[in-house]
């Protein structure tokens, strides 16, 4: 039969300042027809050059070296510009990462499905129209009329993305190729759109090439799995068995990267990579990963390994050894749990922001206010890991930047001891036990100021130090944040993302601080990356005694390395709870239904849908009683409407903000089911 | 060599005006010493010569050589510019610094004030200020000056808006560093670019309105030959020898456009991402 998609031999490059960098090499794809294929790597692997690729659609400076992309036996290479637009969209439906950039923002959403439809299948305009509104059905959009008459901006991510999706299956296409469809959506809606595309895929049975960073995802929909790595596959097979028994060392490693949720007891340490990929300017001439590998050998820097083996393809020279080697993970020890003495101590913590325009200011009247953070209690004890988890635009890294003075509040605050009346009552010896970590380091990091420089403020400010002193506390802050001390006299510019962060904490940490905000400080990381960052914290704190704040959208990795977990939902805190515990009830439904979106890169292993309906209501007007009303799955009635639902204690130190009585919480079904094998 | 001047020469219009300028700096340094001629010598038997043998460029009224009269000029010329815009630019981004740092209504009162002056056509602004201080190169150098300075302010502003919003410049607040620290060290030099590129422009508008302040008699005045005087001298006669303007009118236009291809140049390779 003739796979839906095959690429042969395929080498691309960019022409970029000194040199060419190749962006894949020899790279070899199939798929077969109604297959769904996972292409899983992390950012600068090629993964996307492959998308773009496999529908000839290539930046200009890029160049096909070698090689063939075969639509159902036709090559794309060869293919006339008229015949590519015919085939582009019709033949081959595409989804890209960001939903917010790949809809034209001056048309009406409906418009732009129809134009696909008049253009690709032409239908003349009422028939397209009905083929919109019968396709935005089949997305699960609730009134495709009114979402027809939108404009992008007026929908939410999730909308937007569904709406792309219908477009993707709008002309029955062979194939569909999908990069990172659920990256920039939140947790719970990219659930959504994940069970979406695997329900769709099953009805129409099209072919996927369904791109990600994420194992966890690739776990979920994809029957067979490759893996690449610096512009070349270096495995490849049958998910489940690349899962359970990988045959690359960089498969093993991605997979000892991640937390498995489910398994949150057994907690080990993340391995982390060391090293850098390398530079695809001049690519190395024997295996890519030797660098970073921890059963390097010498023949591995020599002759370039091949991708061999029956169903699971492997280019590791030692594929026999990679299941079974211990990559020095060690088990983390026992979390120091809550209980501690309190250090600092928010109560009814609240910020509102507000707008006046001019207007409403001669007129005297209030302007919008949107109370970003309502009414939080929130302690750290000295020493703890708490983990503030929520959705975008719940409040959280307001709250990071109210306890950082950052942004006015109302409320009490004591720390250690001292109460802090408002923001601008926190002086500079505050502000020196109370650091903060910022989400990006590229903003957070002055990009005209050398890292020596950066690193020299705080020691400047709070310990007053200067010439010889100063330079020999920068190189040990380097050094501890395992940086070379050369990098002191580089820019920002001139270090990778997981380096700048890592600047970034030594900052942080350099100021001696009893408390450590870090607001989303690994979410712009690759997977691979992020562990090393997180263990990097963990070590900085655990020498140090340092309280630490980790606040993420990504409740995977926070539970993994706090000790309480907080969940925040709409500027409310709606749970509190120890972490290690996590997997058992009772939850909040919220909280229920973040845990059950995760995806785990266990095979067999299923998590049980918990899926939210509806959009996040605007902070502007949050919904009346429970904030979570409007989502809820476990919604009562008029009584969660009415009133705010009160605070349940389910032990010393784990609260739920519920109408649910605890007893019926605690007995919901497990979130995840193990198959039997 | 730095990066980014590496960056300007490779540019194409960068290198070109590179190029320009730099005859227009050998002009500026050594150009009376270039000069065949006294620059006010009077050759009375050889007025409105064309270009010749013995004058290259031709003679004027008064019999004197143009060359010469050019290459003594260049100086007062470009420094005019370059004067003008430095005092201009300082003073704009100052006020555009300050104010977009401090925000809120000082921000909206300063901007105001600014758009107001703005507002006034800039040649009829310099006029004004002349006018009313009498005509000299000084008060001109200060009038060109004062009209620079509202449209820098806006640039600065702007840029201190943006950079003001990045997380660096909160860290530095969050760290309790001083409003001077914070401004100079941790705003300014990323608002510096910005404002340097756009003061690399200015420089051809403000020698074009030097020049044309001199020949409205209002800015150097005779016998001085500044490039703009030389036009206003040369008009009445300029029938009779057309090399009287063309020569001091192409030397403006050179100067012109050199800086104005400099700072487009300037603009790309001083933003890092364009060059990668």
């Amino acid at each position: 039969m003739t796979p839906a998609l095959a690429i042969e031999r395929l080498s691309v490059g960019y022409r970029v300042r000194g040199g060419t960098l190749q962006a894949l090499r020899d790279v070899s794809l199939t798929i077969a027809p109604g297959e769904v294929v996972g292409l899983v790597g992390e950012s600068g692997s090629g993964k996307s050059t492959l998308a773009y690729a496999a529908v000839r659609y290539l930046a200009a400076n890029a160049a096909i070296g070698a090689g063939r992309v075969l639509l159902a036996g036709e090559d794309l290479l060869e293919a006339t510009p008229q015949a590519l637009r015919q085939i582009r969209g019709r033949r081959i439906g595409m989804v890209y990462q960001d939903p917010g950039t790949a809809l034209n923002p001056s048309l009406r959403l409906g418009e732009q499905v129809a134009e696909l439809l008049r253009t690709h299948l032409g239908l003349d305009a009422r028939a397209a129209e009905a083929r919109t509104a019968e396709l935005l059905r089949m997305v699960a959009l609730p009134d495709p009329q009114f979402i027809m008459r939108r404009y992008p901006h007026e929908v939410s991510g999730g909308e937007k993305q569904r709406v792309l999706i219908a477009m993707a299956f709008a002309c029955d296409p062979d194939l569909l190729v999908l990069d990172e469809p659920t990256t920039a959506l939140d947790a719970t809606t990219a659930a959504g759109i994940l069970d979406l595309i695997r329900a769709l895929q099953q009805r129409t049975g099209v072919a996927v090439l369904y791109i990600t960073h994420d194992l966890g995802i690739v776990a979920e929909i994809a029957q067979r799995l490759a893996v690449i790595y610096a512009g070349t596959i270096v495995e490849e097979g049958p998910t489940e068995a690349v899962l359970r028994r990988p045959r690359h060392f960089y498969t093993r490693m991605l997979l000892a990267s991640l937390p498995n949720p489910a398994r949150i007891a057994e907690r080990r340490r993340l391995v982390s990579f060391p090293g850098l990929p390398p530079d695809l300017r001049a690519p190395p001439a024997g295996c890519v990963f030797a660098d970073r590998c921890p059963a390097v050998e010498a023949a591995c820097r020599t002759a370039p390994p091949v991708l061999a083996g029956d169903a699971q393809k492997s280019a590791c020279r030692r594929a026999d050894i990679v299941a079974a080697s211990d990559l020095g993970v060690r088990p983390v020890a026992a979390a120091n749990g809550g209980g501690g003495e309190a250090l600092l101590r928010a109560e009814g913590i609240t910020v509102e922001y507000r707008r006046i325009g001019i207007l409403d200011r001669l007129r005297g009247r209030p302007g919008d206010r949107v109370s970003a953070v309502s009414d939080v209690d929130l302690v750290l004890a000295r020493g703890e890991t708490v983990g503030l988890v929520g959705e975008s635009g719940c409040g959280k890294s307001t709250l990071a930047r109210a306890l950082s003075g950052l942004v006015a509040w109302q409320g009490r605050l004591v720390f250690d001891g001292r109460p802090i009346a408002a923001a601008a009552a926190m002086d500079r010896a505050y502000r020196r036990r109370v650091q903060l970590v910022f989400q990006n380091p590229d903003q957070s990091l002055n990009p005209r100021m050398r890292i020596g420089t950066i690193l020299s403020r705080p020691l400047r400010l709070y310990h007053a130090l200067s010439g010889k002193a100063l330079a020999r506390e920068i190189a040990a802050w380097l050094d501890r944040v395992r940086l070379p001390e050369s990098y002191a006299r580089r820019h920002p510019h001139e270090l990778s993302g997981g380096e700048k962060q890592r600047v970034a904490i030594a900052r942080a940490f350099a100021a001696d601080p009893a408390v450590v905000l870090c607001d989303e400080i690994t979410s712009g990381l690759d997977v691979s990356i992020q562990a090393a960052i997180l263990n990097l914290l963990m070590d900085l704190q655990a020498a140090r005694g340092t309280t630490l704040l980790l606040i993420s959208h990504d409740l995977n990795m926070v539970q993994h390395f706090a000790d309480r977990i907080a969940v925040m939902y709409l500027g409310k805190l709606v749970e509190l709870r120890p972490a290690y515990g996590m997997a058992r009830p009772p939850f909040h439904p919220y909280s229920e239904a973040l845990l059950a979106a995760v995806p785990v890169a266990e095979p067999g292993l299923h998590a049980r849908a918990v899926r939210l309906h509806g959009p996040l209501p605007s902070p502007k007007n949050p919904p009346a009683g429970c904030r979570f009303h409007s989502r809820c799955p476990r919604k009562l009635g008029a009584v969660c409407e009415a009133a705010p639902p009160p605070v349940r204690t389910a032990e010393d130190d784990h609260w739920i903000r519920c109408q649910i009585p605890l007893g019926e919480l605690a007995a919901v079904p497990p979130i995840w089911q193990r198959e039997p094998a | 060599m730095p990066d980014w001047l590496r960056r300007l020469l490779a540019h194409p219009s960068g290198s070109v005006g590179c190029l320009l300028l730099a005859v227009a700096l050998v002009l500026a340094v050594a150009g009376p010493s270039l000069a065949p001629f006294d620059p006010e010598t009077f050759h009375p038997r050889r007025r409105f010569e064309g270009p010749g043998l013995e004058f290259w460029l031709g003679t004027d009224q008064f019999g004197r050589d143009l060359l010469s009269r050019l290459l003594h000029g260049a100086r007062s010329t470009i420094l005019f510019g370059v004067i003008a815009t430095a005092i201009g630019t300082s003073l704009g981004a100052a006020v555009g610094l300050a104010s977009g740092y401090a925000g809120g209504l000082i921000d909206e009162a300063v901007m105001r004030i600014m758009d107001a002056l703005l507002a006034i056509p800039s040649l009829l602004f310099s006029l004004l200020i002349v006018t009313v201080l009498g005509g000299s190169t000084v008060n001109a150098v200060a009038a060109v000056a004062v009209t620079i300075a509202p449209g820098m302010a806006r640039i600065a502003r702007s840029v201190t808006l943006s950079v003001k919003s990045r997380d660096f410049v909160a860290a530095a607040v969050a760290r309790g560093e001083s409003h001077a620290f914070t401004m100079f060290r941790e705003v300014l030099p990323n608002v510096a670019a910005a404002v340097v590129v756009e003061a690399s422009i200015r420089v051809a508008f403000a020698t074009m309105v030097g020049a044309t302040l001199s020949y409205l008699g209002l800015g150097a005045q005779p016998p001085a030959s500044d490039w703009g005087l030389l036009i206003a001298e040369a008009r009445p006669h300029m029938l009779r020898n057309a090399w009287l303007v063309i020569g001091p009118g192409l030397g403006i236009a050179t100067i012109t456009i050199g800086f104005n291809l400099f700072g487009d140049a300037l603009r790309d390779a001083l933003n890092p991402r364009v060059g990668r």
